[in-house]
């Protein structure tokens, strides 16, 4: 008898603990933060899969523009020698405009070694906040140590002081390793407290900001990718107009033109995507903050908005992902 | 956005420029030399561009849209221009305030 009424009671507290567990995973405020965490997860992995974006940029740029030179060159006198390929980089300067009057010469290899080190950084802010999305997931069940983005932010640091040239991205990287830092700091103080509004209250001003700067970042690359289609028109037009009147010859400038608009078109498409994916988890980083403050964070109204912005990015982000896989598909 | 604008008028002005380029078959060596010469005030507005988009931008500064509707004028004028290649020397003369123009944006956003 005595046997029974204990596993009757073993199968009560157990049954109790399950309810509890089960009303655990079913708060509210959990639920949010834990959609919210994989909405920036997967935005954060999607967004590293393209490190390295702006100096690629910057190459397309400096290629497209040697491009429209060399196939102009025909036009001018024969004394004018063409700096070819290889030395393009290095010695071909583009004027810069000075406040006095004069102008400053750039060239473009130095220019776009300036803008691989900020996109570094910017790689070290998104792993930064894809650690605070798994901190989040895992607050529940197990400790973090925090020491992963304690070491990012040192990394940081380190590059942000070998930028010399001030540019709009570079400025915007530099600003970064501030706030991973600090974020660094929230989450080794708070994790032992598990508790997740906390966690979230604290880090909230600087995952902020580090999402301010990587969405700004985005918008600067959109103003150099509007630049880059530009330029790849110009090169169309100044190859077009050398044309022969091959019908062959045609179809393969067609075949190239055509290729090389809709691969950029589709880099622009995607970084207006993220642009907007950027914007949603900012406003849901900040409904999530406000929820946490509340004396009943699992009753909050903005905990609607945490969980739609969540659902349109990871259904964003999910697109984006399968349009990229079916861009590269011939490559698997 | 007038850092938007500003470059969306400088994108405009790069490509009347290039077609210029394109379009005009200089016949000595005079006329290419002025064909040279756009070509570098060509590099000039990429320059522009380079800087436009890397600089810090205030969007509120006093005077900005004034002189951002100046700069949307020159490119209609620049279009305007007449497109043989006796018409060179008259767009290296507008490039040229135009690059005035473009600093004393940047100067004003940016200070």
């Amino acid at each position: 008898m005595k046997t029974t009424k204990a596993v009757l009671a073993h199968v009560l507290i157990f049954m109790t603990l399950s309810v509890l567990a089960g009303c655990a995973s079913q708060s509210p405020y959990l639920k949010a933060s834990g959609d919210f965490a994989t909405a920036v997860d997967n935005s954060m992995s999607t967004l590293r899969g393209m490190k390295d974006l702006n100096s690629q940029l910057c190459q397309q740029r400096a290629r497209l523009d040697y491009l429209f030179h060399r196939l102009e060159q025909r036009k001018l006198p024969e004394s004018d020698k063409p700096v070819y390929w290889a030395a393009y980089a290095t010695k071909f300067d583009y004027q810069v405009p000075q406040s006095d009057g004069t102008f400053k010469n750039q060239n473009w290899k130095t220019h776009c070694t300036q803008i691989h080190t900020a996109d570094a950084i910017v790689d070290k802010a998104l792993v930064g906040l894809s650690a605070y999305a798994s901190a989040l997931k895992k607050i529940s069940t197990e400790d973090f140590s925090g020491a992963d983005v304690q070491s990012l932010a040192n990394d940081a640091n380190t590059l942000a002081g070998e930028i010399i040239a001030p540019s709009r991205a570079t400025d915007i990287a530099k600003t970064l390793p501030n706030p991973l830092g600090q974020l660094a700091g929230a989450l080794l103080k708070n994790y032992a407290g598990h508790k997740i509004a906390e966690v979230v209250g604290t880090a909230d001003p600087d995952v902020t900001k580090i999402l301010d700067g990587v969405g700004n970042y985005i918008d600067a690359l959109l103003s150099e990718e509007k630049d880059a289609a530009g330029q790849m028109s110009e090169v169309l037009n100044a190859a077009d107009e050398g044309l022969p009147r091959n019908s062959m010859e045609i179809l393969q400038f067609f075949n190239l033109s055509s290729r090389w608009t809709d691969d950029l078109q589709a880099k622009m498409d995607a970084q207006q995507t993220l642009a907007a994916v950027l914007k949603k988890l900012q406003a849901a980083e900040a409904a999530l903050a406000t929820a946490g403050k509340q004396e009943k964070p699992d009753a909050a109204a903005e905990l609607k908005t945490v969980l739609g912005n969540a659902s349109v990015v990871i259904g964003d982000i999910e697109a984006l992902n399968k349009a990229i896989q079916g861009k590269g598909g011939s490559n698997k | 956005m007038m850092r938007e604008e500003v470059l969306q008028n400088l994108f405009a002005e790069r490509d009347a420029i290039s077609d210029m380029i394109i379009d005009i078959e200089p016949q000595n060596d005079d006329q290419r030399k002025q064909l040279q010469t756009l070509m570098q005030r060509r590099d000039r507005i990429t320059g522009a561009i380079n800087e436009v988009i890397s600089a810090a931008f205030n969007e509120a500064a006093a005077g900005l849209a004034g002189l951002v509707s100046d700069l949307e004028k020159q490119t209609g004028a620049l279009k305007q221009l007449g497109k043989t290649i006796d018409d060179v020397a008259g767009w290296i003369a507008l490039v040229d305030e135009i690059i005035k123009l473009v600093v004393s944006i940047l100067t004003l956003a940016g200070g």
